[in-house]
């Protein structure tokens, strides 16, 4: 970092296990600090971000993160998706003193540090405000409750449960399935979820199996609704493969698609035309969202810049809004600071998300 | 041999008639089993076309569905008729397999038949590769062949055209690959060349032409099984194909017997079969995540083991061994 | 040709003297030792110039070259195709890090008890490939690769679920120069185990199963004995590959071990070339620094300036080219590398012509020892 300088590290899954076309994170990732240079940066210092693909993999994202804190000298980190790779490079992060932001995923392997901040609700903090939609607003007592396998997904899975036994909801069956699950796999589940008559499920599992779990549940004339916690699931690519199996599906989102971000940010598809060019893409307003809400922390420590001056404000109890982002405020301990999400909805008559309800919590429904 | 094929019948009329009783839950698992085994299946028939041939185990028969897939994906999405999409793929399919046989498999020809696996094995890595480089490692879908899938129900599981297609291509094709083995003179050839190649050169077989047609048609069998299977996989990236049916084909073939081509048409019913028995029932699930795969190696030790000529080969193999 | 009886119990036969070898000039050897020299500064000195980051990358492919030995025990000695190596190298990361995670032990406890259980899973494949032959036993490796991968590395109590398993260096080793420097006296060691296998009457009759089991079993070598040893010395090297490998990265994920792996292994060997020591070394390394080389040496730029192609990245550019290496070094040099770097590794020790070829034949070595 200089006085005219900061330097960023952006970590995203480009390749992998993930439907997005190859470029997509790459370009956008630098948008809203070229944006703001036109307006003087941050306290006088433009913002440069300097980006890896972690491929899906938690040890490239290991190494990717050594990469930009070792050799690149980046002042911060931000961490796109995935949960795996964002809870190994947070760990790694800690014992560099790097400040870590990400979209918020899991908590376990991520509430014990003092340098990592969730720009948005966790897995877990969803489950209150997906539990009140069910209950209150599909009027529905039987559900089941579908997980991928992966060990970082144990907390939310159990969380959800709990929350809906809780509030009287029937859950009428729990099951995991594997990241790298067959086609037999996903037909035998979505039979079973068909067999166990639930009227909504809760999904958490890569877009690429939910498409598929959604397709095979459609040809077995079931179409129940789905719903989850999520950052991908809210992609636009899922709508356009997914419908129209996927039906009315309802995910929460840390950021608005399309058909909402004129009215919260007009200068993201200003900034898109003029620096990337062609029709503004959703992943693109995923970025600018990260990068705002990582300016509000900036524009609020100050002209005189460091690594703890940053954690300092982070933990002063402030709200920082980006008005993309839902509001978050760091208190002392807490790291998983924010407390609402946007609801999408999908339309499968234009195959595609839209902002059904802007920062929402339980208390909405 | 007929001792053998009548333990491995029992014990299959067991299974089945078990599934089947057990309740709605047991027949929907028989019913995605063959569903989903017919995918394997015919990757397998390739495997056997090429094994019978040449005793070649080739690996990247997967790899010739999935070229065939980007080919149909490619012609579909600038408009190409899906018909004529499905026709440019088997050509790409073709195309690969030709230059697989005259580029790697020719040269190797008396090479050891490890030599020909590792090849055979790198070809596929190499097509892998140029599919991530030429046509980035994302995932696109591509649409079936036919969209209905409410017209059939089978124990209360629906299965549709797509699925049916499928399972009637593989039955078809079995049949059809077999019939060519025992009636037709180029079939009977193959074999004769694969057997004693000095016998057959001498009678005026060429046995480089019988290698291109061999795997011409391996390449074909392939693409078929690729464009057949991708819509049903609901989205295809580079090495679909491989990755998704390859250990599991190799079963089948295997339990099936490696030069029994009905076989491999079983084989593939059974470890679909297999795979969606356990993923079924909560006793395999909540133990063990990733069952699939202790399934299929579970399979594979036994009769490798137990029965190494397979289920419906005759005990005798002559000619080209394992080794 | 001469022949010299020395004693009665063996016969050396060997070529004309006009053909005898003579030692290097003085100018000989000072290109020698400059040669020598450098290569000594780029594998011990060079290193010590660049970052950390770097350093874990050299690091890994010197685990990579112990990868590659290990294979080699098994395809190239003792022609058994296996296509779940991965599994082996996985086991031993896995075990590695659980003991040190899960059972605070020492390091060097770690990697012990790393190897000691690789070895056991590798014999158990070993007993397997002893029921089932050849091409069939390559299908059952790539089923046993696949079923780690999907199960046994993500039993969550063993292997720390989906972000992994923590394996910190030891504190003596903890820098990432330092940790070099270790694995390259475990390659040194590994080397030297290698060596000592194939110089011994052991290791003779291991070589000679792949050629001919039938005449080796006719020696009174016990196929079954060797093929199992064959396995445990793989298993063994595999794991502390692997063990290395996991406190280089200091995680350990099972999404690390997928088949690809095994196949990348197959190719590193092959291309290297089986039974050669320095060209398994030389080209595991080679795969394993390709991405870091195609980098560094800006060879994407070349790549993009030829017509109507798409760009080469980096990280795609191996998985064309390696491949390719693979298919050209079956088809057309099947020595691989090492084709040519035996014959620089023998100018290097101080040979000037093409070294004479003896012949020992051991007339004690009793023959038809089957109940003849």
């Amino acid at each position: 970092m200089t006085p005219t300088k900061i330097r960023i590290g952006v970590h995203a899954p480009v390749t992998g296990a993930a439907p997005f076309p190859e470029s997509t994170f790459e370009k956008s990732k630098d948008l809203y600090w070229k944006y703001l240079a036109e307006t003087g940066g941050v306290h006088g210092r433009n913002v440069e971000v300097v980006f890896r693909d972690d491929e899906f993999d938690p040890t490239k994202a290991v190494q990717g993160c050594r990469d930009m804190v070792e050799k690149e000298k980046v002042f911060a980190l931000i961490g796109v998706a995935g949960a795996d790779q964002i809870t190994a490079c947070a760990r790694y992060a800690e014992t560099r003193g790097v400040p870590y932001f990400s979209a918020g995923v899991n908590e376990d392997g991520l509430s014990d540090l003092n340098s990592y901040f969730a720009l948005s609700q966790t897995y877990s903090q969803q489950s209150d405000t997906l539990v009140s939609l069910i209950k209150n607003t599909m009027h529905v007592t039987n559900i089941a409750v579908v997980v991928a396998s992966n060990a970082a997904l144990n907390e939310a899975n159990k969380n959800f449960i709990y929350a809906a036994t809780q509030a009287g909801l029937h859950i009428v069956r729990a099951s995991r399935v594997a990241k790298t699950a067959s086609d037999a796999e996903l037909l035998a589940e979505a039979n079973q979820l068909k067999n166990s008559g639930a009227q909504a499920v809760y999904l958490l599992m890569a877009p690429v199996n939910f498409i598929k779990l959604a397709t095979n549940a459609q040809a077995q004339a079931y179409s129940p609704t789905w719903l989850g916690p999520g950052i991908t699931n809210g992609f636009q690519i899922v709508a356009q493969a997914g419908c129209p199996s996927i039906g009315s599906a309802k995910f929460l989102s840390p950021f608005p698609q399309l058909d909402a971000i004129d009215e919260l940010d007009p200068n993201y598809r200003n900034a898109y035309t003029r620096y990337i060019g062609g029709p503004a893409d959703d992943i693109g307003i995923l970025q600018w969202g990260l990068a705002k809400s990582l300016h509000q922390v900036l524009l609020a420590t100050g002209p005189d810049l460091s690594r703890q001056s940053l954690l300092a404000t982070l933990t002063s109890g402030q709200t920082f809004k980006s008005n993309v982002f839902p509001d978050v405020r760091y208190d002392g301990r807490i790291r998983f600071g924010a407390s609402r999400m946007h609801l999408l909805e999908a339309d499968c008559a234009t195959r595609s998300w839209k902002t059904a309800r802007r920062f929402v919590s339980r208390a909405d429904f | 041999m007929r001792k053998g094929l009548v333990t491995s019948i029992a014990l299959a009329a067991v299974a089945v008639g078990a599934l089947l009783v057990e309740g709605p839950r047991g027949r929907q698992s028989l019913v995605i089993g063959l569903v989903a085994g017919s995918g394997y299946g015919l990757v397998a028939l390739g495997l056997v076309l090429v094994y019978k041939s040449s005793g070649v185990f080739n690996f990247a028969q997967g790899e010739f569905g999935t070229i065939a897939v980007f080919a149909l994906w490619g012609a579909h999405s600038v408009g190409v008729p899906y018909g004529l999409a499905m026709i440019a793929g088997l050509v790409a399919a073709l195309a690969s397999g030709l230059a697989t046989e005259r580029f790697v498999v020719r040269p190797l020809r008396d090479a050891p038949r490890v030599t020909l696996l590792v090849a055979t094995a790198g070809v596929s890595l190499l097509a892998i590769g140029v599919e991530i480089w030429l046509g980035e490692a994302r995932l696109r879908f591509v649409a079936p062949a036919l969209g209905r899938f409410d017209r059939v129900s089978v124990f209360g599981f629906r299965v549709s055209d797509q699925r049916l297609l499928v399972i009637g291509t593989l039955a078809l094709l079995a049949v059809l690959v077999a019939l060519f083995f025992s009636r037709t003179n180029l079939g009977l050839g193959i074999l004769a060349q694969s057997e004693n190649p000095t016998a057959a050169e001498l009678m005026g077989i060429s046995a480089q032409r019988l290698s291109m047609y061999t795997w011409a048609a391996a390449a074909v069998l392939g693409g078929l099984g690729g464009i057949l299977t991708a819509p049903l996989a609901n989205g295809f990236g580079p090495g679909f194909v491989t990755l998704s049916t390859l250990i599991p084909a190799f079963t089948a073939a295997v339990l099936g017997g490696m030069t029994s081509l009905p076989g491999a048409f079983v084989g593939g019913i059974v470890v679909g079969v297999a795979e969606s028995v356990t993923t079924s029932y909560p006793v395999f699930t909540d133990h063990f995540p990733g069952s699939r795969s202790v399934v299929i190696f579970v399979l594979l030790v036994a009769v490798l083991t137990l029965r190494p000529e397979g289920l419906l080969a005759p005990r005798a193999t002559s000619g080209q061994g394992a080794l | 040709m001469t022949t010299t009886l020395t004693g009665r119990d063996s016969v050396v036969v060997a070529p004309p003297a006009d053909r005898a070898v003579g030692r290097p000039s003085a100018a000989g050897w000072a290109a020698r030792g400059a040669v020598g020299a450098a290569l000594f500064g780029l594998v011990f000195l060079f290193p010590l110039t660049r970052s950390g980051v770097d350093v874990n990358i050299y690091t890994e492919a010197v685990i990579y070259a112990i990868i590659g030995l290990s294979l080699n025990v098994l395809l190239g000695y003792a022609g058994q195709i296996s296509l779940g190596h991965q599994a082996f190298v996985g086991v031993g990361a896995f075990t590695s890090a659980y003991m040190v995670t899960v059972h605070e032990q020492n390091f060097v406890a770690a990697v012990g008890i790393a190897v000691a259980v690789g070895a056991a899973q590798a014999l158990i494949l070993g007993l397997v490939s002893l029921r089932v032959s050849g091409l069939y036993f390559a299908l059952v490796s790539l089923a046993y690769g696949s079923m780690a991968e999907e199960w046994l590395f993500n039993i969550s109590s063993l292997t720390g679920g989906g972000s992994g398993q923590p394996a910190p260096k030891p504190s003596a080793f903890a820098t990432d120069h330092r940790y070099y420097y270790l694995c390259l006296a475990f390659l040194a060691l590994v080397l030297f185990l290698d060596w000592r296998l194939t110089s011994t009457k052991t290791g003779r009759a291991l070589l000679a199963l792949r050629s001919n089991p039938r005449v080796a079993e006719s020696f009174g070598a016990s196929v079954k004995r060797y093929t199992l040893l064959a396995f445990v010395v793989s298993g063994a090297f595999a794991s502390l590959a692997g063990a290395l490998l996991a406190h280089n990265t200091t995680r350990v994920v099972s999404s690390q071990f997928q088949f690809q792996l095994a196949l990348l292994f197959v190719i590193m060997t092959v291309v290297g070339g089986l039974r050669s020591r320095v060209g398994v070394v030389v080209g595991s390394a080679f795969f394993s620094l390709a991405s870091y080389l195609f980098d560094h040496l800006h060879l994407a730029r070349a790549v993009g300036a030829l017509p109507f192609l798409p760009n080469l990245s980096p990280d795609i550019a191996p998985l064309v080219l390696g491949p390719l290496l693979l298919l050209f070094t079956l088809t057309r040099h099947p020595g691989g590398m090492a084709e040519f770097l035996d014959p620089f590794q023998r100018w290097l020790l101080g040979e000037r012509a093409k070294p004479r070829r003896t012949v020992t034949i051991d007339l004690r070595e009793p023959r038809g020892s089957n109940g003849a």
